[in-house]
C-alpha cells in the first residue's frame, strides 16, 4: 500500500502528458481539430438539443424572444422595403380578418353592454360594484371569472426594489416600485413580528373579499401575484416554476443588481407565464341556492311588513300625542301593543269632541287604537267661552260679542236662571264676562194674564215653603232668619203687585209656632210674638201689610219635645175680588 | 433607471417625516409608520452621472425604550441620520442610531441637523458637532419648514447612493 500512492500519481502524471501531447496545452489542439468540423457537429444536433432544452425548462423561449425581437425591429429600421414586399401579399387577407374580428367582437361587446346597461341584471351588477369601491368593468371581470391575474411584480428580495412587473389590465399603475418596496416592508414587518425562535416567518398570502396577493419567495427575488378571485394551488405552482426560472436564467443579473432594472427588461416574456384566469363555469348558474333565495325574500317581506306595521303604530302614536295640545284633552299615557295596536289614556273634557270624531277627522285608523277615556273639567280658556256660548244658546234673548258683553232683554225670572248658570261654570271668573247691559223684565211689563197667573203661583208656591228658624225661647230674629224674610219680602211684594193686576184678592197668614217646652200659654205667646215680629221685619222691608195677619198656634206636636218646630210659616189665600 | 433604497432614522419627533414630505409627495398613509414602523416614498433625482430613483423609506422615530428594525436598513444602499438643534438629546440619540445602524450596514450616511429655522437651543459646541458628524460622509444643516438645505442633501445622498 505504500507503494501505491506514487504509483497512482505517476499514473496521474503519465495521463495528463497523453492529452497535453493529444489536445495540445488548454485543449487548443483539440480544438483546432475539432473548429473545421464544429458548424456540421452543432448543424445536426442544433434542432433536439433545442427542442430538449425547451421541453426541459422552457428556457430557450425566453433567451431567443428578445434576439429576434430586435433583429426583426432591425430588419423594419433598416430593410423596411423589403419587409413591405414580402408582406404584401399577407397584409391585405390580415387586415381583412382583423376587421372581420374587430367587428365581431364590437358587436359582441355593444350587445352586452346593452344588456348589462338596461336590465335588472345590469343595475344590480353596478349597484353592486358600487358596494364593492370598484369599477362597473372591474366587477364584470369578477363575475365572468372565478380568478384572474391581474398584476404580476417581480422583486429585488434584498432591497425591495421593483425589477419588472406586468399587468392585465390596459392601465399599468405608475406606484408599483411603490408597492414593490411597501410589500417588501410587510414582509419584513410580518417575519420579524411573527418570528417563532428562529423559524422565519414570510408573507406567502394576503386576501382581502375581492383582491387576492400570492408572494413567492426565491434567494434572490420575490414574486408578488395580484388577482381577482382564489387561485387553487395547483395553480399557483406556476408562481413557483416562474420565478426558479428567472433565478435559473437571470442568476448573474440578480447576484450583480445595482439598482439598474434594465437588466431585467426581457423577463416579462416569463412573467406572462403567470397571467393566469379561469372562467367560471358555465353551469354555475344552475347551481344557485333557489331555496335560499327563496327564504331571504319570505324573510325579507316579513321583516319589511313587519317594519311598515311598526311604522304606521308610531306614526298613529305621534299623531294621537299631538291631541294633548288640544284645549279640553290630556293624553296621559300611549304605548305600542301587539306590534300595530295603539293604547292611549286621555283625560277628556264632556264639552269637547269625542275622541272617535278626532281620530276619524285626522283620517287615523280607529281600528288599531284602543281609547281608555276618562272625563276631565278643563279650565282652558278655550273651553269656558265654549261653555258660555252654550249657555248663552239657551237663552234666544242674549247674545254676546267677542269681548264677552252680554246684551239683550230677559225676564226676570230668567235671569235668575241665567246668571245661576252662569256662575256654575269652572273658570268662568277669568273670561271677565259683563252682564250689566242685560234688561231684565220687570213684573209690571208683562201684559199676559195666563202668564202673570202662572208667574203668581209660582210665587206663591216659594212663599209657601220659606220657614223661618227661631232659637228657643226667642222672639227675636237671628242674622240668617233676617236673610230669609228680606228674601221672602221681594217675592210677597211681586205677588201683591201681579194680585192687583189679576184682580185677584191676596192674604198671607204669617204664623208663628214654638216647641213644647215651657207652659202652653207661654209657648202661645211665644208663637205670636214670632208672627209679630216677622210681620214687623216685612213691613219695614216695604211689604203691604194691610192684607198681612199674623197670628200664633202655640205648640205643634210634630216631633217631640225641645226638636219641634220653633218657626215662622206662610200661607197664601186668595180669591177673584168682588166687583 | 437606476433605483436606491434609503433609510431615514433619527429619534422621534426630529422632522423624518417632515423632511421626507417636504421632498416628495406620498400615496401611501402616515398610518404605515405607526402600524408597521417605516412609510416608503419615491423621488427622483437628477445627479451627475444619472437620473436616481430614491426610494425613501421613512422609518418610526426611535427612541432608547424602541429601536427600529434592522430588517428595514437591509438593502439599503445610503442612510440619513436627522437630529433637531432644539433638542440637545437628539444628536446623542443620533449618535447611538448610527451606533446600531452600522451593527447591519457600512452604507454611507448622512448626519442631518434639522430645524435650523428654530434658534438653537442645544448646548453642543460647532466642533463638538463636527467632530460627531466625522463619522459620517457629509453633514447638513436643514429645515423641513423652509425647506432649506433639503434638497441639496436628497441630491447628495442620491450621489452616494451611486458611488
Amino acid at each position: 500500500m505504500p507503494n501505491s500512492l506514487p504509483d497512482a500519481e505517476s499514473e496521474k502524471q503519465k495521463l495528463d502528458t497523453l492529452r497535453r501531447l493529444l489536445f495540445g496545452r488548454d485543449g487548443k489542439e483539440l480544438c483546432s481539430a475539432l473548429e473545421p468540423q464544429a458548424k456540421s457537429l452543432v448543424r445536426d444536433v442544433i434542432t433536439e438539443a433545442l427542442h430538449e432544452r425547451q421541453n426541459a425548462d422552457n428556457s430557450i423561449v425566453p433567451v431567443i424572444q428578445p434576439i429576434i425581437q430586435s433583429s426583426v425591429e432591425n430588419s423594419v429600421s433598416q430593410q423596411s422595403d423589403k419587409l413591405t414586399t414580402i408582406l404584401y401579399p399577407l397584409v391585405g387577407s390580415m387586415v381583412r380578418k382583423a376587421v372581420a374580428a374587430f367587428l365581431n367582437q364590437f358587436i359582441e361587446k355593444t350587445n352586452a353592454l346593452i344588456e348589462n346597461a338596461v336590465s335588472i341584471k345590469g343595475w344590480i351588477m353596478r349597484y353592486e360594484a358600487w358596494r364593492a369601491g370598484i369599477p362597473f368593468s372591474q366587477y364584470l371581470v369578477s363575475q365572468a371569472y372565478s380568478y384572474k391575474v391581474e398584476t404580476v411584480l417581480l422583486i429585488h428580495r434584498e432591497t425591495g426594489t421593483l425589477l419588472n412587473h406586468i399587468s392585465n389590465s390596459s392601465h399599468e399603475s405608475d406606484n408599483a416600485d411603490l408597492v414593490s418596496s411597501m410589500l417588501s416592508a410587510i414582509n419584513d414587518f410580518v417575519s420579524d413580528s411573527f418570528a417563532e425562535h428562529d423559524n422565519l416567518q414570510q408573507l406567502d398570502e394576503v386576501k382581502t373579499d375581492d383582491v387576492s396577493l400570492y408572494v413567492c419567495h426565491g434567494p434572490n427575488a420575490i414574486l408578488a401575484v395580484a388577482s381577482n378571485g382564489s387561485i387553487p394551488s395547483q395553480d399557483r405552482e406556476t408562481f413557483i416554476k416562474t420565478l426558479e426560472q428567472i433565478h435559473g436564467v437571470f442568476s448573474d443579473e440578480l447576484h450583480s443588481y445595482n439598482g439598474d432594472a434594465s437588466s431585467f427588461s426581457t423577463v416579462d416574456n416569463l412573467l406572462y407565464n403567470c397571467i393566469l384566469t379561469q372562467k367560471k363555469d358555465a353551469n354555475e348558474k344552475a347551481n344557485r341556492p333557489w331555496f335560499g333565495y327563496v327564504f331571504l325574500l319570505l324573510a325579507m317581506t316579513l321583516l319589511i311588513g313587519y317594519s311598515v306595521l311598526k311604522y304606521r303604530a308610531y306614526s298613529t302614536l305621534h299623531s294621537l300625542q299631538s291631541i294633548s295640545a288640544l284645549p279640553g284633552y290630556v293624553l296621559t299615557s300611549g304605548r305600542i301593543k301587539n306590534v300595530d295596536k295603539v293604547t292611549i289614556n286621555v283625560l277628556r273634557d264632556p264639552m269637547t269632541k269625542t275622541i272617535e270624531s278626532w281620530i276619524s277627522e285626522n283620517n287615523l285608523n280607529g281600528k288599531n287604537i284602543q281609547i281608555k277615556e276618562q272625563s276631565y273639567i278643563s279650565l282652558e280658556p278655550e273651553i269656558v267661552i265654549l261653555k258660555l256660548e252654550s249657555v248663552i244658546e239657551q237663552y234666544q234673548e242674549l247674545s254676546m260679542d267677542s269681548s264677552y258683553k252680554i246684551t239683550g232683554e230677559i225676564e226676570w225670572q230668567k235671569n235668575q236662571a241665567f246668571l245661576t248658570e252662569l256662575n256654575a261654570i269652572p273658570g268662568i271668573s277669568q273670561l271677565n264676562v259683563d252682564t250689566s247691559l242685560v234688561s231684565v223684565i220687570t213684573i209690571d211689563k208683562v201684559d199676559n194674564n195666563a202668564v202673570l197667573f202662572t208667574l203668581f203661583k209660582q210665587y206663591i208656591g216659594q212663599i209657601a215653603q220659606t220657614q223661618i228658624e227661631f232659637y228657643q225661647n226667642h222672639t227675636n230674629l237671628a242674622d240668617a232668619a233676617v236673610q230669609e224674610v228680606i228674601k221672602v219680602s221681594s217675592i210677597i211684594t211681586q205677588a201683591q203687585t201681579i194680585a192687583d193686576k189679576l184682580d185677584i184678592q191676596f192674604n198671607l197668614l204669617v204664623i208663628g209656632t214654638s216647641d213644647s217646652a215651657g207652659n202652653e200659654n207661654t209657648n202661645f205667646t211665644l208663637s205670636s210674638k214670632r208672627a209679630a215680629s216677622v210681620k214687623a221685619l216685612l213691613a219695614k222691608n216695604k211689604v203691604d201689610t194691610k192684607n198681612i195677619f199674623d197670628t200664633g198656634i202655640g205648640e205643634v206636636s210634630f216631633t217631640s219635645g225641645e226638636n219641634a218646630p220653633r218657626r215662622v210659616v206662610f200661607n197664601v189665600i186668595y180669591s177673584p175680588r168682588d166687583k | 433607471m437606476i433605483q436606491k433604497k434609503i433609510c431615514v432614522l433619527g429619534a422621534t419627533g426630529v422632522g423624518k417625516t417632515s423632511l421626507t414630505r417636504k421632498f416628495v409627495d406620498g400615496i401611501f398613509s402616515e398610518k404605515y409608520l405607526t402600524t408597521i414602523g417605516v412609510k416608503i416614498d419615491k423621488k427622483i433625482v437628477p445627479t451627475s452621472s444619472s437620473d436616481v430613483q430614491l426610494m425613501i423609506w421613512d422609518m418610526e422615530g426611535i427612541d432608547r425604550y424602541c429601536g427600529f428594525n434592522p430588517k428595514y436598513l437591509r438593502g439599503a444602499s445610503a442612510f440619513i441620520v436627522v437630529t433637531d438643534q432644539s433638542r440637545a438629546q437628539s444628536l446623542v440619540e443620533g449618535m447611538e442610531i448610527l451606533s446600531m445602524a452600522r451593527e447591519h450596514t457600512d452604507a454611507p450616511a448622512i448626519l442631518v441637523v434639522n430645524k435650523c429655522d428654530l434658534d438653537m437651543k442645544w448646548h453642543w459646541r460647532e466642533d463638538h458637532v463636527d467632530t460627531q458628524a466625522e463619522l459620517f460622509q457629509a453633514r447638513f444643516n436643514t429645515s423641513a419648514k423652509t425647506g432649506v438645505q433639503v434638497n441639496n442633501m436628497f441630491k447628495s445622498i442620491a450621489a452616494l447612493s451611486i458611488e
